[in-house]
């Protein structure tokens, strides 16, 4: 009776070997391809407009991010911390301006800026455009000093921008030498563009 | 162990030990990879969470890099003018070359694409001139750049402001 028990135990048992090797597959597929987005970085929300045929992806690292909101606030930004503390004096530093001068930025009320209606990072306002376009300069500069890489930029635009803001940051960056930047989308859904 | 064993002697004896303990040994070294799993598949569920598999697309834009002084002269028998209202009504017109232009289209983005894609293979140098409302969503630019990026053409554009007289163009099409 007890022989027959012995032998029935470890049939009863399942092998877990082949699962357990296909979990650790997908684990590693998963942390090879994770990519931490900085929180930091999507402190400011935006409605991206939807693009069809931009196949080129966001660059990864080394990158400028202009933001766009829809009170026509620019928000410069970059990923390296050590340029932030250089140009801003600040490691968690956003810089902020606002080209129109006929409306009132929005940042004076971070319910405006995300849901949350607070913002981790303490906004530097710029009023004054030279300072604004230095400051994109002195970005670009440390960040080559820094890096040892060109910047990229990257404007982000939110739906319901006006074009003004956007016309005027052109403006800026055509001034300030930075003629070679992208504007992020959201790859459009052929739901979309049924409409 | 073996050794031991042997050393108490009896090889009936022995052998039967001998059996009971290989039993045993395999019952042993069965290792519960319940915890294991455990963990494996709460990292797996963390890496999918958190893992960001649609990366938003970018649209380049190479702006011309000569100084605000330098001006280009072309012949407005190649210009085409995209005219974008406050509303978001797009304007089209073609250029003449004695400097005057067509009157305006109202067209739609499916309409615009169409007629660039016409005027573009028909007119191999033909350059298109963006004039938008300041007061034109953003949506707005970032549809018309990209239906311009769709069609079939040279995608030679350029961003220009809007002025006086392009408003009373755009009025023709109802603003």
């Amino acid at each position: 009776m007890s022989a027959v028990k012995r032998r029935r135990r470890p049939a009863q048992s399942i092998d877990m070997t082949p699962y357990v090797d296909v979990i650790m597959l997908i684990l590693t597929f998963f942390i090879l391809t994770a990519q931490f987005k900085a929180e930091l970085a999507e402190d400011i929300q935006v409605k991206l407009p939807n693009s069809g045929n931009d196949t080129t992806k966001l660059p990864e690292r080394n990158v400028m991010t202009l933001v766009i909101n829809r009170f026509g606030d620019i928000f410069a930004d970059v990923d390296n911390i050590n340029v932030r503390e250089d140009v801003l004096g600040d490691p968690i530093g956003l810089a902020a301006y606002h080209p129109d001068s006929t409306t009132q930025p929005g940042w004076t009320n971070p319910a405006n800026l995300n849901d949350k209606g607070q913002m981790k990072r303490p906004i530097i306002a710029f009023k004054d455009r030279e300072k604004f376009k230095k400051l994109l300069i002195d970005f670009r500069l440390s960040s080559k000093s820094n890096v040892g890489k060109d910047l990229r930029i990257v404007v982000k635009g939110d739906k319901e921008a006006d074009i003004g803001a956007v016309q005027d940051l052109m403006e800026i960056m055509k001034e300030t030498k930075n003629t070679r930047f992208s504007f992020v989308t959201d790859l459009e859904t052929d739901e979309k563009e049924k409409k | 162990m073996a050794s031991v064993e042997q050393a108490e002697g009896g090889s009936e004896k022995r052998g039967r030990k001998q059996n009971k303990w290989s039993q045993r040994k395999r019952v042993g070294f069965h290792i519960d990879m319940t915890p294991y799993v455990d963990v494996i598949m709460l990292l797996l569920t963390f890496f999918i969470m958190t893992s960001t598999l649609n990366q938003p697309q970018v649209m380049q834009i190479n702006l011309p890099k000569g100084d605000q002084e330098t001006t280009v002269k072309v012949d407005m028998g190649n210009v085409v003018f995209i005219r974008i209202s406050e509303k978001g009504n797009i304007g089209l017109s073609k250029g003449k070359s004695d400097g005057t232009e067509e009157q305006p289209i109202k067209v739609n983005l499916e309409q615009m694409k169409q007629y660039l894609e016409g005027w573009g293979t028909a007119n191999k140098d033909m350059i298109m001139i963006l004039k938008f409302h300041r007061k034109a969503k953003y949506d707005m630019m970032i549809s018309v750049l990209d239906e311009i990026n769709r069609a079939a053409i040279e995608k030679r554009y350029s961003f220009s402001k809007m002025e006086e007289p392009d408003f009373k163009v755009l009025e023709a099409i109802g603003g």
